[in-house]
């Protein structure tokens, strides 16, 4: 039986393979491979497992052939399966990170091999075919014009300068959308892709803030991970979303009570950060976070310096205006705070905190 | 001739016989003192042998007579305590036979009483199961119910965490 359905799709691959086929010898190159598909069927496996997915045709499938992963999620909750890819993409290139292959190659001082990453959202046909049944596989076949325009647009992921992982324009469009999904991208390239004959708009992410990704890492995996990642972001020319990952982590630690101290080298690490991330916005929300909840190193003219930073970026940026006024309104400041909230109402008329807090105001 | 007349002619032979004529005398008299003394000492013996067997005789004839007295005792007394024995045991038999007499009109009278005793305490048994098993069942229901509402709290929590770590990563 075919049938349609809205998928996200995601492709990833490694980077530079053909070249590093040609540079290591076949029994490295092989090594390489059989660690790379490892670490993808650990992620991807346990993930579709933990986030309720059936597999196997029913609401997703994936596959690994060479050095490449293809997922398809249709589970007819688009934002869901959207929230899903970008934390599948962003695991594996964690995981892969913090493999032993690439784990080496840092200690060796050379530069870490890479996970690109191409993800889109679109109509394809999925259905079991006839000649695959009768060689005992019962997998369905999934087609469609968006498969090709995502194995396109994780080919355009070689271009990209901070997480590496483009998506094309309806995956933009439906994570724009999604309030609850912190994810900033690049503004848009418009790509000529082969075989596509026109312009395409393809968007790099360059900020994903979210605190699932280190605890819904495999079990497999976990061991070390925090080091590895701390081993990776002190090594020169690291990734940028290394930064963000690891900032979100240890704010989770900060806000759950689980570990106090780390508050000095959060910051320093967000202060690292600055430099190496071109879209600085969020960490300097981070850094808003660390000084103004923080506990050993609270200093709110230094929240407020960097929130003041981040609206210089993006003007409209919520989380800025919002821990603005929470702090304006904490130091005293009535009618700035409540001028703050009501900016805040403007991006966000339905925010609940900053309706409350002008209906108090007002009631005064 | 005087005695000086005698000295003056004796010659040292004279002497030495005369001397050993004085010691066989002296020896003579000696031996004859010791067989006196000897002969005072085995009368001595004699009477002292006599008196023994005498003591010997005498102390035979009393501890007969003492045999025969404590055989006399004994008996007499013995007799009494076996006439005392008979006596218990006859009493005790008797009183044995008004037990089972007694027994046997009690159980005859508890019997009855017994069954239905033992029916009640069937009832009772059977109730008991029936109650330890509605109290097996609900203690299991309590522990299933318990073990759900500690999942469910858990479930809660980690609710509570998502939804705080959620609205931190739209605060970033």
């Amino acid at each position: 039986m075919r049938e349609s359905a809205v998928a996200t799709i995601i492709f990833a691959d490694l980077m530079d393979s053909t070249e590093m086929a040609k540079n290591l010898t076949l029994h490295e190159y092989d090594e390489m491979l059989v660690d790379f598909q490892g670490t993808l069927f650990e992620v991807v496996s346990d993930h579709l497992k933990q986030y309720g997915y059936t597999g196997n045709g029913v609401d997703a499938e994936w596959s690994v052939v060479g050095d490449e992963l293809r997922v398809f999620l249709y589970s007819n909750g688009m934002r869901y399966d959207v929230r899903n890819a970008m934390l599948i993409a962003t695991k594996v290139k964690l995981a892969w990170l913090t493999s032993e292959f690439n784990q080496r190659i840092l200690r060796e001082g050379r530069l870490v091999s890479r996970v690109g990453v191409g993800i889109n959202c679109g109509d394809v046909i999925k259905g079991v075919r006839e000649w695959r049944v009768r060689m005992g596989q019962e997998q369905s076949n999934v087609e469609g014009y968006a498969i090709n325009l995502t194995k396109r647009i994780e080919s355009a992921s070689r271009e990209g300068t901070s997480y590496q992982i483009m998506v094309g324009d309806s995956l933009y469009r439906v994570s724009k959308e999604n309030k609850h999904l912190n994810v900033a991208f690049s503004k848009p390239r418009s790509l000529v892709f082969k075989g596509l004959g026109q312009k395409i708009p393809v968007y790099e992410v360059v900020s994903f803030v979210n605190f699932e990704i280190l605890p819904s890492m495999p079990d497999s995996l976990q061991k070390g991970l925090v080091d590895k990642m701390e081993y990776a972001v002190a090594r020169p020319m690291s990734e940028p979303w290394i930064f963000i990952t690891l900032l979100r982590h240890y704010i989770s630690l900060l806000a759950s009570g689980k570990d106090s101290k780390i508050e000095a080298k959060a910051i320093k690490l967000a202060q690292q950060a600055l430099e190496a991330v071109d879209y600085k916005a969020p960490i300097h929300n981070m850094l808003a976070w660390l000084y103004g909840y923080g506990k050993t190193m609270r200093n709110l003219e230094m929240a407020f310096f960097h929130l003041d930073q981040a609206l210089g970026i993006d003007p409209t940026n919520r989380a800025a205006l919002l821990h603005r006024a929470r702090i304006l309104d904490e130091m005293g400041q009535v009618d700035l705070a409540r001028h703050a909230y009501e900016e805040v109402l403007v991006h966000d008329h339905e925010h609940r905190e900053a309706r409350r807090k002008v209906a108090e105001y007002i009631a005064r | 001739m005087g005695l000086e007349g005698l000295l003056g002619k004796a010659s040292y032979i004279d002497a030495v016989l005369l001397a050993l004529i004085i010691v066989a005398l002296i020896v003579v008299l000696l031996r004859r003192k010791e067989t006196k003394r000897v002969g005072e000492m085995t009368r001595e013996i004699t009477a002292l042998q006599k008196q023994l067997n005498d003591l010997q005789e005498q102390f035979k004839q009393g501890s007969e007579s003492l045999k025969e007295a404590l055989k006399e005792v004994l008996f007499d007394k013995t007799r009494g305590l076996a006439q005392r024995v008979t006596e218990l045991s006859k009493n005790m038999t008797e009183i044995r036979h008004r037990n089972e007499a007694m027994i046997a009109e009690v159980e005859g009278r508890v019997d009855p009483l017994k069954a239905s005793f033992n029916e009640s305490v069937g009832k009772l048994d059977a109730s008991h199961d029936a109650m330890r098993k509605m109290i097996w069942d609900t203690s299991a229901e309590v522990k299933r119910l318990t073990s759900r509402l500690n999942a469910f709290t858990q479930e809660v929590k980690k609710m509570k965490e998502f939804v705080r770590e959620r609205s931190i990563d739209l605060e970033l």
